[in-house]
């Protein structure tokens, strides 16, 4: 959940996550959708830096915590005795 | 006999080599006219969006087939994204937890569109899946094709003496 303050392109999401661009991108609309991301264009003009804009995706306050509930909620349940699943 | 092998060997090289500039030649356009595709099956107010960000997704990738990969799997994330704009989205962080109508909660890396499908009641999830193993099944009968092409050599004779 350590996220540059610019922002990930999608490019870099598929490479950190290992997913392909066609399971990326459907998590990335859905998450950006209930407020768990958020993102912008990137702050450059496509003619200097000769390639197009990326989108940087974020996420927000709402995002970081509850992914922090959710990896909390499942390492406890890691913990949890098979018998008591 | 060995003019003639010689000449088919530098001919099939030379085919090759074409063959193969062609196809280099290619991928760039397919893997454009695949994102096109991927942005045309989205809704009208995220054309303009995805239209900008997916090329530069793939300006991202090294190399023409990651490229023509990428773009693929755009046309299946196009699918799925235009069948969830259309539903209201509701993400637990409870994952695994059936939500009020009963379904299992969303899980992020729960879509997947890979080889084999999962059983998804969602009909872009279905649509993905049945392309795919059309695909699939295309490339076994294929293969299949192709191998029957190969003369049998017969038992192995070499070891019969």
């Amino acid at each position: 959940m350590q996220c540059p303050p610019g922002g990930l392109s999608g490019a870099e999401i598929a490479r950190a996550t290992g997913l392909a661009s066609g399971t990326l991108y459907p998590i990335l609309f859905r998450l950006e959708k209930s407020g768990w991301f958020k993102s912008h264009w990137e702050e450059v003009s496509p003619s200097e830096v000769k390639r197009p804009r990326r989108r940087l995706y974020v996420v927000t306050a709402l995002g970081e915590a509850e992914a922090w509930t959710a990896f909390r909620e499942v390492t406890l349940d890691m913990r949890e005795p098979l018998w008591q699943l | 006999m060995a003019i003639v092998t010689a000449l088919l060997s530098f001919a099939s090289v030379i085919a090759a080599k074409l063959s193969a500039d062609e196809v280099k030649a290619w991928l760039p356009w397919l893997a454009r006219r695949l994102v096109g595709l991927a942005v045309k099956i989205l809704r009208e107010n995220q054309r303009e969006r995805y239209g900008e960000e997916w090329p530069g997704y793939i300006s991202e990738i090294p190399g023409d087939i990651g490229k023509v990969l990428a773009a693929i799997g755009f046309v299946f994330a196009s699918l799925a994204i235009h069948h969830e704009s259309s539903e209201p989205v509701q993400i637990r962080a409870n994952t695994g937890a059936p939500d009020r109508a009963g379904r299992s909660a969303y899980t992020p890396g729960s879509l997947n569109f890979g080889l084999l499908p999962e059983p998804e009641d969602r009909s872009a999830g279905f649509i993905a899946s049945s392309i795919l193993n059309t695909i699939i099944c295309a490339l076994v009968l294929y293969i299949d094709g192709a191998m029957r092409l190969i003369p049998y050599p017969g038992p192995a004779n070499f070891l019969i003496r």
